[in-house]
């Protein structure tokens, strides 16, 4: 009898009901979202020629009603653990890309399913890449892409800040670094953390709109283009990016806004509060704002034609590529080695913690440089005892063990990446697969060197791209913790299925 | 007044004098090599540098003493200045005789630092053209760099204390800082012992074989001990076109992979040294590994026969593997990895990067560390689910202290650091991207040759003269474990305020 209660089996009991929930919950908000997507991109589309609209109409039906049906059958799950937040965090973002994967089918971009995958990711991963010729999308399906990418910038935001510090307490996940006391006052519940973010996130969407529209873009694409902009997402609605526009105030619009972007939100609401002491005290800005100055002065004496061109061209390319953006005026590929290798660096080292913007993050890099550094006089004092000091305050023994791990996991994934998608296709350069595969991991999207027809390459470099972007943006972790607890659950509850049988 | 009567005690000007003088055998031996060929005229140039070599030594080292013992801030600048004196005065007979003119120092300087520092990478264009006996001596710096200059002086120092161990493991991987015998001398000797005896069995194997004379065989069992990779041909080992002699080299590359610490207790009965080792098995999978998988694909894309697939993928995996650095690219161009498809470029750059055991003469970041950061990592991935749980890290069945743990990632961190910053520097110069970082990752490693345009059949020609300074000054820092490097100054400085805290005291 003794095996009837084993430990599974009770471990199941408690489980199933708050499991379901976990799984449907997401899908079904997602679907909703999804509708509401459609619904939207429907309207714009009638604007232009209106092809698509009758199939995203279909569309927003269908997602529309799954969504709406679901929702009203589930209850939200109060969530407690760090496994079921990312479950459904990495649920809601996958079914959202295959969302976008649809709409592009719907829409008849292309017809094969892999490019249909790689081109619905790209914009709810905030990733620029792609391999569709933009001028020849239909309106509706620009639209659908700016929205997608707005909702991920704001769904990676609302994870990073809200979601994991607070379910987890804090020390979960906490290479993000949320522990600053500005960014408790940002955040200091659930709701309202979720309303402060939305709030700034509006609002920059709806000033940086404003600004594109002042500069002289027209209503479609100055929407368009804000929400490419505040999400770093930097799909752009002309197929050769802002330099379709060839204006120098949209420019230094978007070089500004992507700057701002790539600020962690603490900073944000400092600025706004105007909590001076915070903000210098803050190391991570300090060296934000130190290496993009550096990047600008050092491109554009690479550039070097024209100074006021050169130092606008460094200082859109240089922000797009700190805030993981990808929005470009001239292909990158066509710099220098040097400046090449430069951007590939700021890419794969990305924006600040907690911003919209992804790759290895600053704060990370600062813990890492005391890391070593403390390593470095230990070897002079064997014994000594220091700790490393960010932002003022030391940093827990447990974040920097978190950090060196995520080194040996970022590294992994980059090579791994690399090697994926030169075995999907081979005419692929080394060179080229490394700075896709940071490119994509950091969120960003273009490409550095040896440009590569994305619409042409192998299904298995396109899988592995839509996967290093959903890695990038939920962060690897993340995913890890999402996917093992998938698969340590359903091992339990094949062994509990197994013990039923052995009962009976 | 006599100079001898009253020695300075610097330990660093006392260490760097013996290791000077311990060039001069070298350079004899050279010296010897080249009276007696017929086609060269550099006899003169090896036997100049041989005696300035032991006059300056023996000077220094007459006029310094040693201090009671060494302390651990002055074991880097000693570690430090005896590599770049040492790798200043073997260019002597490069710029002396007729392989670099004056104003070619750096090249000089560059093959110099590129031998000690057991790397491999060259900028003569015609090796073939230089005289045999200043090859030799080429080969020959590499051998004295495989174990390293500092461990073959602390192995004739009677009166080394604590800081004798320090010193060895300064000078990183010429041995790990196991002790062999209770005095450090004495492992210094026997490390050296075993040394000696892998190079000839090398040297003897690759002579016995046909192809080959006995000065291919001593020049080969040099650098394959060393792990270093210099040959005095042009197309290195290719220049046999024999599959017999890369086997023999293979062998060796991959016992000089292994800790000299387990050949020497193996030699002395302990038969299940290296079954014991995490370390040995882990770089035995690896090189097994990523040899099935270059062969596979080389063979699947069909750049060649199965059996030449098997054979190129095999040495180059394990001269990669051990940053040797070898070529076996042959007359029609077989062989030349840099051709090979993508995929199997990135296995070799993850090779490069990885490196040999920790405690044998090959270079990279070492598997020890690669192991301990991929158990560190596993650790994290079951703490995400087990917040609570603590985990020791175990390399076979002894934990890990967390400080070697800290020091390891430490290391990884700064190495990661100067590859990324000298593969800035060096595509700031105009080298395309494959190029400038598998270059930074080569020197780095001491590895030898690099990708893209710079592989086996190249020389380091194809950099700018900036571009080739940083690479060797990269080599240096690899080869010492870059700490050495980062804190010669230490001592001088501490020096410096004690006095300056002096002075203030005294007024």
């Amino acid at each position: 009898m003794t095996s009837t209660f084993s430990s599974a089996s009770r471990r199941r009991g408690l489980v199933t009901a708050p499991r379901i929930q976990f799984v449907r919950f997401p899908i079904a908000l997602s679907m909703a979202q999804l509708g509401a997507c459609f619904a939207i991109s429907a309207l714009v589309d009638l604007t232009d020629d209106g092809d698509t609209a009758a199939a995203f109409l279909a569309g927003a039906v269908v997602c529309g009603a799954i969504g709406a049906f679901e929702l009203r059958r589930v209850t939200r799950p109060s969530v407690t653990s760090a496994p079921a937040v990312m479950t459904m965090a990495t649920l809601a973002f996958t079914v959202l890309a295959l969302g976008g994967a649809a709409a592009h089918l719907l829409a008849d971009a292309t017809d094969e399913i892999d490019t249909a995958l790689l081109e619905g990711t790209a914009p709810i991963t905030t990733t620029a890449m792609t391999g569709l010729d933009a001028d020849s999308l239909p309106r509706g399906l620009l639209m659908f892409r700016a929205l997608l990418q707005w909702m991920g910038g704001l769904g990676g935001l609302i994870v990073a800040l809200v979601v994991i510090p607070l379910v987890v307490g804090g020390k979960e996940l906490r290479g993000r670094g949320q522990s600053d006391r500005g960014e408790r006052a940002l955040i200091h519940g659930r709701t309202q953390g979720v309303q402060n973010v939305a709030a700034i996130y509006v609002a920059g969407s709806i000033l940086v709109g404003i600004a594109y529209l002042v500069a002289g873009l027209g209503v479609f694409d100055s929407i368009a283009h804000a929400m490419a902009t505040v999400s770093t997402g930097g799909l752009s609605t002309r197929t050769g990016s802002l330099a379709a526009f060839d204006d120098s105030a949209v420019e230094w619009v978007a070089a500004v806004g992507m700057a701002v972007a790539g600020l962690n939100l603490g900073v944000v609401w400092w600025v706004l509060r105007g909590d001076r002491r915070a903000l210098r005290r803050n190391t991570e800005l300090r060296v934000y704002l130190g290496v993009m100055g550096l990047a600008i002065v050092a491109l554009a004496l690479w550039i070097g034609d024209g100074a006021a061109s050169a130092i606008r061209t460094a200082t859109l390319t240089v922000t797009s590529a700190m805030s993981t953006t990808g929005f470009t005026t001239d292909a990158w590929w066509n710099l220098d080695a040097g400046a090449q290798m430069l951007l590939l660096t700021l890419l794969g080292v990305g924006a600040m913690t907690a911003s919209a913007g992804g790759g290895f993050r600053y704060l990370r890099a600062i813990q890492a440089f005391g890391f070593a550094l403390r390593e470095l006089r230990r070897q002079l004092h064997p014994s000594a005892v220091t700790v490393v000091r960010v932002n003022g305050r030391a940093v827990e023994e447990r974040t920097l063990e978190r950090m060196t791990g995520y080194i040996v996991l970022y590294v992994t994934v980059v090579a791994a990446g690399g090697m994926l998608i030169e075995l999907g296709d081979s005419g692929i350069t080394p060179s080229a697969a490394i700075s896709l595969s940071v490119s994509a991991l950091s969120t960003a999207g273009p490409q550095v060197i040896d440009p590569v027809d994305l619409g042409s390459v192998g299904t298995i470099t396109k899988v592995t791209l839509s996967a290093l972007m959903l890695l990038g943006r939920l962060s690897i972790y993340a995913v890890l913790l999402a996917v093992i607890n998938f698969v340590v659950r359903s091992a339990e509850r094949v062994e509990d299925q197994w013990h039923r049988s052995a009962d009976r | 007044m006599n100079p001898f009567a009253r020695p300075i005690t610097s330990p660093t000007f006392h260490v760097v004098g013996l290791a000077l003088m311990m060039l001069a055998p070298g350079l004899l031996f050279a010296t010897a090599i080249e009276w007696g060929s017929s086609t060269s005229h550099d006899e003169w140039a090896l036997l100049g540098t041989a005696v300035i070599c032991f006059t300056v030594g023996w000077v220094v080292r007459r006029t310094t003493e040693l201090g009671d013992d060494v302390r651990a801030v002055s074991v880097f600048s000693i570690v430090a200045w005896t590599w770049i004196v040492c790798s200043l005065f073997g260019a002597l007979p490069y710029l002396f005789g007729s392989m670099f003119t004056l104003s070619e120092w750096d090249g000089a300087l560059f093959e110099s630092i590129s031998g000690f520092s057991c790397t491999g990478s060259t900028v003569l264009a015609d090796i073939e053209s230089n005289g045999r006996g200043v090859l030799m001596w080429r080969q020959l710096t590499q051998w004295y760099g495989g174990m390293g200059m500092v461990v073959l002086a602390v192995s004739v120092l009677p009166y080394l204390g604590v800081g004798g161990l320090a010193l060895m493991t300064a000078e990183a991987p010429g041995h790990s800082s196991d002790r062999l015998a209770p005095r450090v001398s004495e492992t210094a000797r026997r490390l050296w012992l075993v040394y000696c005896g892998i190079t000839a069995a090398v040297a003897i194997a690759v002579w016995s074989l046909p192809n080959a004379s006995l000065y291919d065989g001593v020049a080969h069992g040099f650098t394959t001990a060393a792990t270093g990779g210099f040959s005095p041909y042009n197309s290195s080992a290719g220049h046999f076109d024999s599959a017999a002699i890369e086997l023999v080299l293979v062998a060796g590359m991959i016992l000089c992979g292994i800790s000299f610490t387990q050949h020497y207790r193996f030699a002395s009965g302990d038969r299940r040294a290296y079954r014991r080792s995490a370390e040995t098995r882990a770089f035995l999978t690896m090189l097994t590994v990523a040899f099935a998988v270059v062969a596979v694909i080389n063979w699947r894309q069909g750049l060649a026969g199965f059996g030449t697939a098997v054979r190129d993928s095999l040495f180059t995996v394990v001269t990669l593997g051990t940053s040797t650095g070898f070529g076996n690219v042959r007359d029609d161009g077989i062989g030349n990895f840099v051709v090979w498809g993508g995929a199997v470029q990135i296995v070799l750059l993850v090779l490069m990067t990885v490196g040999g055991c920790v405690g044998s003469t090959s270079g990279g970041s070492k598997v020890y560390r690669s192991l301990i950061s991929g158990k560190h990592l596993t650790r994290e991935i079951r703490r995400l689910r087990h917040r609570q749980g603590v985990f020791p890290i175990k390399l076979g069945r002894d934990p890990v202290p967390e400080d070697i743990v800290s020091s390891a990632f430490g290391f990884l961190i700064l190495f990661f650091g100067f590859v990324l910053a000298g593969s800035l520097v060096v595509a700031a110069t105009g080298t395309d991207l494959l190029t400038s970082t598998s270059a930074a990752i080569s020197a780095m490693s001491n590895m030898g040759p690099a990708l893209g345009e710079a592989g086996p059949t190249q020389n380091f020609l194809v950099f700018d003269r900036p571009a080739r300074l940083v690479l060797a000054a990269l080599m240096l820092i690899g080869r010492l474990e870059i700490y050495a490097v980062m804190l010669m100054f230490a001592s001088a400085a501490r020096r410096y305020r004690h006095a300056r805290r002096t002075v203030v005291r005294v007024r």
